[in-house]
């Protein structure tokens, strides 16, 4: 932990980089909200939905149970993703880009 | 046969941990290995380990109990879990790695630069890890009891000697090799029973459990009554009992049950014959399969506002779990913080396949579970009900072997954090010999209450501890990190209101009580009202102690954000 408030680190770059991070996790954030606000009504408004059978299984059921779970997934793989492009492209001192 | 089976299993999981721990332990010597493992762990090992520490009695016996019980309302738990990662990802694993920090309280500490918050945060550590403590103990004793009939304690030592032994010993150097491992013999212990009894269930013909019935018994069954309790049968139901009914003592006569509310005494056997509906346990809610399987099927009283309030307790909760954000700083960077974080989901996912499976399985093979009230039973209970003979046996001992590595690595994980936590607090009494008095504390208090608090769904416990920290620290992380003008006396405020309420509602729901109505929905599940409240106590206390926002705010956030090569550490 020692050292870090003699020489910290350029303060403006820090904060350009807090701005987009903070972007990329509320979008990640409301991708997440709009399933589970949307998941219910959409179950609850189409009760055919209920009545189906699929192999045996109800339709609602396995949605519930399987289908979401990968969606979850697949957001975390795309925020990872996007985490990470925004730390690369903050210019190192290095190379003066 | 299936006795010794699960005592097989437990062996066999005790002794798998043992190796582990000792091959892992023996190499910690210093207070950082005891604490995060000097920091040495891989993003596929830690989010083994991550996940194995979340799948606790909760999600291995609970979830089940509860889809059979309430149904499709309770599909959700799994789903806010994961989502809970997929916001601890995003806001709060590779930040909360820079801080660089041993555990919670000392992020809080450096970044508020307050050692009353640091307390204040400890008081927050201790609750939940004590709540969440009380599930695992109380699955243990439920496992034996009723695979071998062993006494109830019995589950309970065996969780607490384990804990005790390998924490102690080896701290998070020995845990991290147990707990990855377990994830996996977890998954294999719930994926190749359900394999099985899925084939057994299109043999059979395949009864659909989302049927528009009330659950009836598929073959004769007996049923044994350990403690008196009032049954609810859905209609007139024929059946043989020795022991007591409404106050008259029965000896072996066949008598049918009318419609309505029993009261059955403490030792009572019954014999249902083939096709009788089955009667259900006084808090059980009877519901047709077609309710059942169906979101907000009004299973519970004031489903919506239940669901969404667990839904949020669940998925803020799980970002502010002290024993989950310790493995993160088992990381080596931020960057394979957040990759770790990124596979947790992946991994819960394969998991969280198989107890709605159970669930559903249970409604048409072990109904009498609803009439016992038994729910945390179920996973342990259907390889026999439907596999006879050796296989049943084997199946059982796997399943056995699973629920024993849930208990163990989710407690030794919390026992870890709590430890870790307040021998930090008091630091300057020496590291290790500190760290081993936490662990003795950190078992001691919930061993203390549990003969106590009586028989409770180890997945409503759970909650409890989501929902204290959902209110408590997830605000502090979630602010602490995004938001420079926080201040020392606004999170103190924030954690004192929203973690004293949350506390405040689960010791009464777990000793006073039974309530209906709002006053049951709130105490019950108390995030959605707390947890906002919390957040906004935090600000505005802040912005009251505007001045008192400390002066390298700005330095400490540039350190959370910027990538490690970046600043000069």
């Amino acid at each position: 932990m020692g050292g870090r408030d003699e020489d910290g680190p350029d303060l403006v770059q820090a904060r350009a980089l807090i701005r987009v991070q903070l972007r990329i996790a509320l979008a990640t954030a409301a991708a997440v909200l709009a399933v589970l606000a949307g998941l219910p009504p959409l179950l609850g408004l189409v009760p055919a939905l209920g009545r189906a059978r699929l192999y045996g299984v109800p339709p609602v059921w396995a949605a519930l149970a399987l289908g979401v779970q990968p969606l979850w997934v697949a957001i975390s793989v795309r925020h990872l993703r996007r985490a990470e492009r925004a730390e690369r492209d903050v210019p190192r001192p290095a190379d003066p880009s | 046969m299936a006795v010794a089976a699960a005592l097989v299993a437990l062996a066999a999981v005790l002794g798998m941990t043992a190796v582990l721990g000792l091959y892992g332990g023996r190499a910690a010597r210093t207070t950082s290995d005891f604490l995060v493992a000097s920091r040495g762990v891989g993003p596929w090992w830690n989010a083994s380990a991550i996940s194995s520490e979340y799948l606790s009695a909760a999600a291995y016996l609970g979830t089940a109990g509860l889809v059979l019980a309430y149904g499709a309302d309770m599909l959700w738990l799994p789903i806010g879990a994961t989502a809970g990662y997929i916001l601890l990802l995003a806001f709060v694993t590779a930040p909360l790695r820079r801080s660089g920090a041993y555990t919670i309280a000392d992020f809080a500490e450096w970044r508020l630069g307050s050692r009353t918050v640091r307390r204040i945060v400890t008081c927050c550590v201790c609750f939940i890890g004590w709540f969440y403590l009380l599930p695992q103990f109380q699955g243990a004793g439920v496992t034996l009891r009723v695979l071998t009939g062993a006494p109830v304690w019995a589950g309970w030592a065996v969780v607490v000697a384990v804990a005790l032994v390998l924490v102690a010993s080896g701290g998070m150097r020995s845990i991290t090799a147990v707990q990855a491992v377990q994830f996996w013999v977890k998954l294999v212990a719930v994926a190749v029973p359900a394999v099985a009894l899925l084939a057994m269930w299109r043999l059979d013909g395949g009864d659909d459990p989302a049927a528009r019935s009330v659950p009836h018994f598929g073959h004769a069954t007996r049923v044994h009554v350990r403690t008196a309790l009032t049954v609810t049968a859905p209609a007139d139901t024929p059946v043989t009992v020795r022991g007591t009914v409404d106050g008259v003592h029965r000896s072996g006569e066949p008598l049918t049950l009318r419609k309505g509310s029993h009261r059955i005494g403490a030792d009572t056997n019954l014999a249902f014959p083939s096709g009788a509906t089955v009667p259900h346990h006084g808090r059980l809610p009877v519901q047709k399969g077609d309710a059942w399987a169906r979101p907000f099927g009004l299973g519970q009283e004031h489903a919506l506002y239940g669901t969404y309030s667990t839904l949020l307790a669940v998925m803020l909760g799980t970002m502010g779990l002290p024993h989950i954000l310790m493995r993160f700083y088992t990381n080596t960077s931020g960057r394979s913080a957040r990759r770790t974080a990124a596979l947790v989901p992946g991994l819960l996912a394969l998991f969280y396949v198989f107890p709605a499976l159970y669930g559903t399985l249970g409604r048409l093979y072990a109904p009498e579970l609803l009439t016992t009230g038994d729910l945390d039973a179920t996973i342990l209970l259907l390889p026999q009900r439907m596999v006879p003979g050796l296989p049943g046996a084997l199946l059982t001992g796997l399943v056995a072997a699973g629920a024993f590595a849930a208990f163990i690595s989710t407690s030794c994980g919390i026992v870890v954090a709590i430890a870790g936590t307040v021998s930090q607090s008091v630091r300057r009494y020496g590291g290790i010999a500190a760290f081993r008095a936490g662990v003795v504390f950190a078992l001691a208090a919930p061993l203390a209450v549990l003969p106590k608090i009586g028989a409770q769904d180890a997945a409503n416990l759970v909650t409890t501890a989501l929902c204290v920290s959902a209110c408590s620290l997830c605000p502090l992380l979630v602010l602490g990190i995004w938001w420079r003008g926080l201040t020392a006396p606004g999170a103190g405020a924030g954690l004192l209101v929203g973690g004293g309420l949350a506390v405040a509602a689960g010791v009464v729901r777990l000793f006073y009580g039974p309530w209906s109505g709002w006053p049951a929905a709130l105490l019950a599940h108390p995030a959605l009202v707390i947890a906002p409240a919390s957040f906004a106590v935090m600000v505005a206390a802040s912005l009251l102690t505007r001045r008192r926002v400390p002066r390298r705010a700005d330095r400490a956030m540039a350190w959370l954000h910027l990538p490690e090569d970046l600043d000069n550490r």
